[in-house]
C-alpha cells in the first residue's frame, strides 16, 4: 500500500515511514469502496441493476481509482442500454489506470464492432425525437419511434419505460404490462418499472374486476322451509356464454341446420330427382317410340327381304337353272308334263338370260296349257259325275291360269259348279265375268242364269257336251238360251221345250248337260 | 395514479456519442480519498 499524501511504500502498520501521515482513514476508505464493489457485483449479479449501480456509484466516490468498480459500472450501463454512459466509465477507467485495464477489451469490440458506434448513435437520436414527440403532445409518433428504438435495442429500459407510460396515457394497460415485464426482466429492482407495474396491475386487475362483475349473476334466494337455497341467478345471454351454454349452443346449431335442411335442401334435392326421372321416363318413352318405329320398318325390310327370298328358294343358281331348262325342254318334247313342270319349279328365271326367260315362257306356257287341259278334263268329269267338289277344285286351277280358257267355257263350267254346290255367290261373279267377256251364246246364258240366280230364282242342269258348237252358232244358240228361260216366275213353254227335247242332236244341239270336250278342247287348246 | 405530465417530467434526453466527449471532461472525479488529501493538508498548515 502506498501513503495517499506523499505515496511512498507503506509495508507495515499504517504510519508512512516517510511524512508519519496516518493512513488509517485512507485504508478505512478503500475498504468501504471496496466492500461497495463487492456488493454492487453481487447485486448485478441478481440483476438487480439499479441497486449494483447505486453500489457501484458510491464505490468510486470513495475511491475513484477502483477501477473493478468503474469498469463494472459502465458494464451495467451498457446492459441497461445507456451506452454513452457505459463508454465514459470505460474511457475514465482507462485514463485512470491505464496499465493491464479491461476497459481496453470493451472500448475496442464497441469501437471496431461493425459499425456499433454508429448505430448505438442513431438509437440514441431516435429516443431522443421520441421523447420530443412525447413532451409536445404526439403520443402516436412517440409510440412508433420508441417501438423502433426498442426493435434496435431491446435493452434499453428507459425506452420501455416511456412507451409503457404512453401506453398507460392511452389506456393500453396490455400493453404497458408487456413492456414493463420486459423491462422487469432487464432490470428486476428498477423502481420507476416497479411503479409503473403496480399501477398497470392494479388497472388491469380493476378491468377483469368489471368483467367478472358483469358476468357475476346475482344470487337468488330462496326459502324452503326452514333452509334458504342459494341460487346463482343467470340471463339467458350468461347461459349462452357459459361453458354449459355453450353445449346449448351446438345443440341449438344442429337443430337449425336439421330444420333447413328438411324444409329447404330435402324437397330441392327431391325434386330434382323427380325431375331427373320424369326426363329419364321421356328419353325411355322416345326410345321406345323410335324401337318400334326400327322394328316396323325393319319387319318390312325383312318381309320384302322373305318375300325376294321365296323367289329364290328351292331354286338354283345360273348353272343349275339352264340345266333344268334343258331338262324341262327335254320333258315337253317327250310329252312328260308333270316332270318339264317339276324341272321348271327348280329354274330362277331372274338369273336367265332374255333368250332363256323367253324359252321359260314358252316352256311354261306349254306344261300349264297341257296341266289345264288334264285339270279342265278332271273338272268336266266331276261335273258329269255330280261331284261339284271336285269340279270346283280342278275348274278353278284352269280358271287361275287361264281365265279365257276355252272362251271362257272353263269359267262358265265352275260357276255352274258353284250353283250347283249351293255357292251362289262365287257362282254369280263368274257368271257375270264371262257375261263380260263372251259375247256369244255362251255369254248371254251366263247372264241369263246369273239374273236368275240374283233373283233368288234356281236355273235348270245343263247339259254342256255340246258347248263349244253353241259359242260358234249364233241363230241357234238364242233358240236354245230362250229355252233355258227362268221358271221360277213364269209357266216353262211347252212348246220351246217339246222342241228342245225332240229335236235331234245333230242340227239342234241339246245345251241341257255339260258337253264332254275332253277330245275338242284338247284340239282348240293345240290350236 | 401516476401522473402522465409529472412523469414525463423525469426523462431527459439520452447522451448522444458526440456528447460523450464533453461529458467526461466535465465530469467530478473527487473522491473521498481527494478529500481526505486535501483536509490532512490543511490540518498541517494549520500546525504550522
Amino acid at each position: 500500500m502506498k501513503c495517499y499524501r506523499c505515496g511512498a511504500e507503506i509495508e507495515k502498520g499504517v504510519l508512512c515511514p516517510k511524512c508519519g501521515t496516518d493512513n488509517t482513514p485512507y485504508i478505512m476508505i478503500l475498504r468501504e469502496s471496496n466492500r461497495l464493489y463487492n456488493e454492487g457485483l453481487s447485486l448485478a449479479q441478481i440483476r438487480d441493476l439499479s441497486g449494483a449501480t447505486d453500489r457501484l456509484v458510491r464505490s468510486l466516490r470513495l475511491n475513484k481509482y477502483n477501477t473493478k468498480a468503474r469498469n463494472l459500472l459502465g458494464l451495467v450501463y451498457f446492459e441497461t442500454g445507456e451506452t454513452v454512459m457505459a463508454i465514459d466509465e470505460w474511457v475514465i477507467s482507462k485514463n485512470l489506470s491505464p496499465d493491464d485495464n479491461d476497459s481496453d477489451r470493451y472500448l475496442y469490440s464497441i469501437e471496431y464492432g461493425q459499425g456499433m458506434v454508429e448505430q448505438l448513435d442513431r438509437i440514441n437520436k431516435k429516443y431522443n425525437l421520441a421523447l420530443s414527440y412525447a413532451k409536445e403532445g404526439k403520443l402516436d409518433l412517440a409510440e412508433i419511434q420508441l417501438r423502433r428504438v426498442i426493435g434496435s435495442n431491446p435493452k434499453m429500459i428507459r425506452s420501455r419505460q416511456l412507451l409503457s407510460l404512453l401506453y398507460i396515457q392511452d389506456g393500453n394497460f396490455e400493453g404497458a404490462l408487456k413492456e414493463l415485464n420486459a423491462a422487469i426482466k432487464i432490470d428486476a429492482s428498477n423502481p420507476v418499472t416497479i411503479k409503473y407495474l403496480r399501477e398497470v396491475r392494479e388497472k388491469v386487475a380493476e378491468k377483469n374486476k368489471d368483467k367478472k362483475s358483469n358476468k357475476k349473476s346475482e344470487t337468488l334466494y330462496i326459502q324452503d322451509g326452514n333452509d334458504t337455497v342459494l341460487m346463482p341467478r343467470q340471463s339467458f345471454i350468461s347461459v349462452l356464454d357459459s361453458s354449459k351454454g355453450g353445449i346449448l349452443n351446438v345443440i341449438i346449431g344442429a337443430v337449425i341446420g336439421l330444420l333447413i335442411a328438411i324444409f329447404l335442401i330435402v324437397p330441392t334435392v327431391r325434386q330434382n330427382e323427380n325431375n331427373t326421372n320424369a326426363n329419364a321416363l321421356v328419353s325411355a318413352n322416345q326410345d321406345a317410340k323410335n324401337s318400334e318405329t326400327n322394328i316396323s320398318t325393319l319387319q318390312k325390310q325383312v318381309d320384302d327381304l322373305n318375300a325376294k327370298l321365296e323367289n329364290y328358294e328351292g331354286k338354283g343358281d345360273i348353272k343349275t337353272s339352264y340345266e333344268k331348262l334343258i331338262e324341262a325342254q327335254n320333258f315337253v318334247t317327250a310329252g312328260d308334263m308333270d316332270s318339264a313342270k317339276a324341272s321348271l319349279s327348280q329354274v330362277n328365271r331372274d338369273l336367265l338370260e332374255a333368250n332363256g326367260q323367253s324359252i321359260f315362257d314358252t316352256l311354261s306356257a306349254s306344261v300349264n296349257a297341257a296341266e289345264n287341259e288334264k285339270a279342265y278334263s278332271d273338272g268336266v268329269k266331276a261335273l258329269n259325275s255330280k261331284d261339284y267338289a271336285s269340279a270346283i277344285t280342278s275348274l278353278l286351277s284352269v280358271v287361275q291360269t287361264d281365265e279365257t280358257y276355252a272362251e271362257y267355257q272353263a269359267m262358265y263350267d265352275l260357276a255352274y259348279a258353284y250353283e250347283k254346290s249351293g255357292d251362289n255367290e262365287n257362282a254369280i261373279n263368274y257368271y257375270n265375268k264371262v257375261a263380260e267377256n263372251n259375247k256369244k251364246k255362251l255369254g248371254r246364258r251366263a247372264k241369263k242364269r246369273s239374273e236368275t240366280l240374283a233373283s233368288g230364282g234356281t236355273n235348270d242342269d245343263e247339259n254342256t257336251s255340246n258347248l263349244t258348237t253353241d259359242n260358234g252358232n249364233a241363230d241357234s244358240q238364242n233358240s236354245n238360251a230362250s229355252q233355258n228361260s227362268n221358271t221360277s216366275t213364269t209357266q216353262p213353254d211347252t212348246s220351246t221345250q217339246t222342241t228342245d227335247t225332240t229335236a235331234p242332236a245333230a242340227t239342234t244341239p241339246d245345251t241341257t248337260q255339260p258337253a264332254d270336250t275332253t277330245t275338242q278342247d284338247a284340239g282348240a287348246v293345240a290350236q | 395514479m401516476i401522473d402522465f405530465e409529472e412523469e414525463l417530467k423525469n426523462y431527459k434526453p439520452i447522451m448522444e456519442v458526440s456528447e460523450a466527449e464533453d461529458a467526461i471532461r466535465s465530469k467530478d472525479l473527487t473522491d473521498m480519498v481527494d478529500i481526505l488529501k486535501e483536509m490532512t493538508e490543511t490540518a498541517m498548515n494549520q500546525k504550522r
